[in-house]
This record gives structure tokens, C-alpha cells and sequence, in this order.
């Protein structure tokens, strides 16, 4: 099994001073999934992502990527690597236009450097073009292309909520991770967003998602890790999740307790 | 595609006429002050671009760029001096040696805002005191005197107008590769550092290393800016390199308008024109300097440069707006 995981972390845990925000912490995503990460609010799901993709360094344990051991890796490395992420709360280049924040996503498909650029070698300008190719493609992907020449922070919320997914996803990375990408989309772009993560699937983009809209999770995800308390508390199918207690019980407390207090 | 063509004819056409304006005016103006504030103009030009590159694209706050403009003149004005080096090689060699020593910077260009720009002033005092006090190599406060002219071949650049070209000649050359640059991948990821250090990392950009790099050839323009600077008054003293020097070229892209080269060239141009002609007013001339920056700021990041392409863009929405009123007035009389 080991070895079809693409990402593995073993016994991972993350403190801030003495509080524990993720502890023990194994999970196994296989090459080509949707993994599903929910869990109630402070369970510890984004520090996870902020650790997985090198934002913050794990206090313990291991994180392998491809059966490498990548723990304490930095962000540019792990981004490099193929592990792209995207924000709970947008980080975009808000001041660049819509095209040049997808380029950015392929810093680390390009090449040239400062000599190139003064001498606009031919590689230099061939690497120009087709990173801006590559980019309208994504565009394209992501239902954009429309808004290429438009400022970042003009676009509206779910649109920006898109072009981040689009920046990540242009240098065809091996895992995905999507912070809470749904936040603040209407019903139909929810549905356009699970849409976008099938297809994401189908080009073999391993897709890790943290979300608290259960409609997107449960159509997107084939499994589901659920977080409490920065343990793991279930994992399964859609269908199996829905039906465990305990999660349930994470959720929503103790089945009874509010009538008791009455 | 025929339209940004077009655009880049006009502005390919721009560029020339202004550069023809500039290699005319000591023909039209030939006092010999008036030339060797030019020359000035066109030295502060260079140093204003290169902070563009570390302030305005990058966005960090630096108060060493004073400092290697001071180690490309010493060195530049030294070689020549000591060592009888020809100009280009001591030209080139005053770029290296700054651009080597902004790599002192390296422990220091993780911190942020106001802790670089505290980190930088040290690192520019750190020059100055060294200027001042290592008399065996720099005469300390007396001061370099007698720094030979550029010669080039068989061309010497004796006089203030001959300078002057030769200042204007890399001020262009400088212009056009900076201008490279921050159109180029690498300008790109200075950019993206600015404007959201997080997201450039996530995107696989190596933030510190980009800043080292971008710190590198900044610095590498100081030198070469400190070196014309040398040649041009022929005497050194490490008073003109005091961190002084570093806020001087700071206000003139603030002025000029920042992340912009225009607005450096701009910038640098007024900031080094003005104190002159306010030399009749010594006493107050701090304060209106002073006050023109706050001025400034108060039309944003974009400053004079910023102001002026409003003002193009509405001159040509008023064009239009009268040229289709026009049309309409046609159609009505039919």
C-alpha cells in the first residue's frame, strides 16, 4: 500500500507554545484521490496544510512525499517539488492582472534569470511565451479567459476564489491542496467548483481538500479524513462518514444533551 | 496585435525624441555648471533606477544604496589612482565591487519593513565610518583629490559636455537592461515578493535568494553610478556617502513615483535640479524639500510619474468624449 501513497505523514504533530493544534497525526493519501479534510473549527485542519505544504515546520514526526522524507522542507522547495496550495483566506498578487498571477504559478517551471532577461536570449523569450501560453490555457481551464487583462483585486470574490486554483494548479503540480476553496461561493459556483476538482482528477492532480460545505466534500471526495482535536478521528467513504457517530457527535455534541439540559 | 504594435512604435518614438532632447541641451545650454548638474542628473538617474528595483518592485526598504554608490566611487577613483587601471576596467570594477559587498547584506535580508531599513542605515554608517576612518586606503576626511578623467581609447572625457554623454550614455544603457529585468521572470518574482511574500513562496519562489540577487545588481548599478561620480568632480570625500546620501535617492523615487523606471528617471532629474535652484534659499531649502515629499505622498504610491499618466488618460478620455459628441451631432443633423 506504502508505496502507491503519494503523501504519507507519520506520528506528525505541531504545538504553538504548549497549545496542540495537531498531534500524532498519520494519514496516507494515495496518487490520485480527492482526499476530503474536515473536522470542526479549530480541529486543526490548515495547520495541517501550513505543515504539509512547509508554511510551518511540524514540532514532530515525518511527513514523506513520495516516500521521501520532505519534514521541514520550506515552502519554495515543496512548491517546487509539485505540492501546491491555495489560501482559506486569498492570497493573490492583487495589484497584477489576472494572467500575470497565473504565471506566477510557473516560477519554478522557468528558467532564465537575470543575464537571459538582459540579453533576451532566445530561450529567455521562447520561455516567455510559452509561459504566457501555458497561463491562458489554465485560463481557460478555469473559465477565465474572459478576465485575462483584468486586475486581480477587481475581479469578483468566487472568480478570485478561482484564479488562486488556477495559479496552483498551472504547473501541473502532484498534490493540490485546497483550503476551504468554497468559502463565500454561491450554490452554482459550488457546483462549478466540483466540477473544476473532477477534472482536476481526471489530468492525475492528487486533490487534498479542507472544506466545511459538506455538499461540495461529499460530491467531491472519494474518501474523508475527519480532524478533532488535532487527532484523526474516522476516515472513509462519503457514505460511511455521514453515518459514523462519533463524527456526528463532533459536530453536533452528544445526541440528547440539549433536551437533558432542559 | 497591430494595436500594441503601434503602441510600441509610439513609444520606441517617444524614447528617441526625448533622448535627442537630452543629448541637445548642453548644445542649447553650454554653461559649464548647468552641464555638470546634467551630469549629475544623469548619475542620480542610475542610482534612483536601482532602488526602484530594490523599493519599488521588491519592496524593500533599504538605506545602504548610498553606501554602494560610495564604494563604486572609491573604488573606481582608487584603481585608477593607485593602481593606473584603465577607466572601463575600473568602471566595471567599482559595479563588482559594490554588488560584492551588498553581500554583507545576505544574514539581513530576511527581516522586514522598518527592521531592514534599520539593518541597512547600520550597514551605510558601517561604510561611511569606513571611508573616514581608513586613511591608508581613502585619506580619510581630507578626501580623494585628483581623480584623473575617463579615457577611453583615445577619447578622454575632459570636459563637463564630454561627461555628460558618457553619463547619459549608461544612464540609457542602464535603463533599457533594468527594463529587461523587471519585465523578465525575474522582475516578475520581485514583484510578487512585494506585493505578497506568502503567495511567492507558495509559488516556489525562493524569497531571500531573490532578494540577495535583487540587492546584487542594485548595488552593482550604485558602483558603476559611483564611479561616473568620481570621474565627473575628481575629488571624493566620504561626507557626500553618509546615509544622507541613501534618503536623497530614497525621496527622489518617492517623488518620482515608485515601482516605475520613468518615475525614477523623473524623480532623480527634479530632486538633483531643484536644491540647486533653491540654493537661493538655503536657509528654508530642507523644509520645502521636505514638504514637496509629503506633497507627494499625498497622491499615492505613484507619484509625479503617476499623476502625469492620469492626466493622459484623462486628456484622451476628454478627446474622445468630444470626438464621438462630434459624430452624434452628424448623425442628428441627417
Amino acid at each position: 500500500m506504502s508505496d502507491r501513497a503519494l503523501l504519507e505523514t507519520r506520528g506528525l504533530s505541531r504545538l504553538f507554545g504548549g497549545v496542540v493544534a495537531i498531534e500524532g497525526f498519520d494519514i496516507e493519501v494515495r496518487k490520485g484521490e480527492v482526499r476530503g479534510l474536515i473536522g470542526p473549527n479549530g480541529a486543526g485542519k490548515t495547520t495541517l496544510f501550513n505543515v504539509i505544504a512547509g508554511l510551518l515546520r511540524p514540532s514532530s514526526g515525518q511527513t514523506l512525499f513520495e516516500g521521501e522524507d520532505v519534514s521541514g522542507h520550506s515552502a519554495h522547495q515543496l512548491a517546487r517539488l509539485g505540492i501546491r496550495r491555495t489560501f482559506q483566506n486569498l492570497q493573490l498578487f492583487r495589484d497584477m492582472t489576472v494572467l500575470q498571477n497565473v504565471i506566477m504559478g510557473l516560477h519554478t517551471r522557468g528558467r532564465a534569470e537575470v543575464f537571459a532577461a538582459l540579453l533576451r536570449t532566445g530561450g529567455q523569450r521562447r520561455e516567455e511565451r510559452w509561459m504566457s501560453d501555458e497561463a491562458l490555457r489554465t485560463l481557460e481551464f478555469i473559465g477565465l479567459s474572459d478576465e485575462a487583462q483584468t486586475r486581480a483585486s477587481a475581479l469578483p470574490y468566487g472568480r478570485m476564489r478561482m484564479l488562486e486554483v488556477g495559479r496552483a494548479l498551472v504547473s501541473q503540480p502532484k498534490l493540490l491542496l485546497l483550503d476551504e476553496p468554497a468559502a463565500g461561493l454561491n450554490a452554482s459556483e459550488c457546483l462549478t467548483l466540483v466540477d473544476l476538482i473532477d477534472r482536476i482528477q481526471e489530468r492525475g492532480i492528487t486533490v487534498m481538500l479542507v472544506e466545511h460545505r459538506m455538499d461540495v466534500v461529499m460530491r467531491a471526495c472519494g474518501t474523508i479524513t475527519v480532524l478533532n482535536y488535532g487527532h484523526k478521528l474516522a476516515e472513509g467513504s462519503p457514505a460511511a462518514i455521514q453515518a459514523n457517530s462519533e463524527v456526528v457527535e463532533a459536530y453536533l455534541g452528544r445526541s440528547g444533551t440539549f433536551t437533558r439540559r432542559r | 496585435m497591430s494595436r500594441s504594435s503601434s503602441r510600441r512604435i509610439r513609444d520606441v518614438g517617444f524614447t528617441l525624441i526625448l533622448v535627442v532632447a537630452f543629448a541637445l541641451l548642453p548644445l542649447v545650454y553650454p554653461q559649464e555648471y548647468f552641464v555638470h548638474l546634467l551630469a549629475l542628473s544623469a548619475i542620480s538617474t542610475i542610482l534612483a533606477m536601482g532602488l526602484q528595483l530594490v523599493f519599488g518592485y521588491a519592496g524593500q526598504i533599504s538605506i545602504a544604496h548610498g553606501a554602494f554608490f560610495g564604494i563604486g566611487a572609491y573604488t573606481s577613483a582608487l584603481l585608477m589612482l593607485r593602481l593606473g587601471w584603465p577607466f572601463v576596467l575600473a568602471f566595471l570594477a567599482a559595479g563588482a565591487m559594490a554588488a560584492m559587498w551588498s553581500l554583507v547584506l545576505v544574514p539581513i535580508v530576511r527581516l522586514r519593513g522598518p527592521y531592514l531599513a534599520v539593518a541597512t542605515l547600520g550597514f551605510a554608517i558601517l561604510v561611511h565610518l569606513i571611508l573616514l576612518n581608513e586613511e591608508w586606503l581613502t585619506e580619510g576626511p581630507f578626501g580623494l583629490m585628483n581623480v584623473p578623467s575617463p579615457k577611453i581609447g583615445s577619447w578622454t572625457f575632459g570636459s563637463e559636455a564630454r561627461m555628460y554623454y558618457l553619463c547619459l550614455a549608461c544612464a540609457i544603457l542602464i535603463y533599457f537592461g533594468l527594463r529587461r529585468i523587471v519585465s523578465s521572470r525575474f522582475g516578475r518574482a520581485l514583484e510578487a515578493i512585494e506585493q505578497n511574500e506568502e503567495a511567492a513562496r507558495s509559488c516556489g519562489i525562493d524569497v531571500r535568494l531573490y532578494k540577495i540577487k535583487c540587492f546584487l545588481v542594485a548595488a552593482f548599478t550604485a558602483g558603476l553610478a559611483g564611479s561616473l561620480f568620481a570621474h565627473l568632480t575628481h575629488y571624493l570625500n566620504p561626507n557626500d556617502f553618509t546615509f544622507w546620501k541613501s534618503i536623497q535617492i530614497i525621496l527622489m523615487i518617492v517623488v518620482g513615483g515608485l515601482g516605475s523606471l520613468e518615475g525614477a528617471v523623473v524623480g532623480a532629474i527634479i530632486m538633483t535640479l531643484l536644491p540647486e535652484y533653491l540654493r537661493a534659499w538655503d536657509d528654508v531649502r530642507l523644509l520645502i524639500y521636505g514638504l514637496l515629499v509629503i506633497v507627494f505622498m499625498a497622491f499615492g504610491k505613484k507619484g509625479l510619474i503617476g499623476l502625469l499618466q492620469s492626466a493622459v488618460v484623462l486628456a484622451r478620455r476628454r478627446l474622445r468624449r468630444t470626438t464621438s459628441s462630434f459624430g452624434l451631432a452628424e448623425k442628428t443633423a441627417k
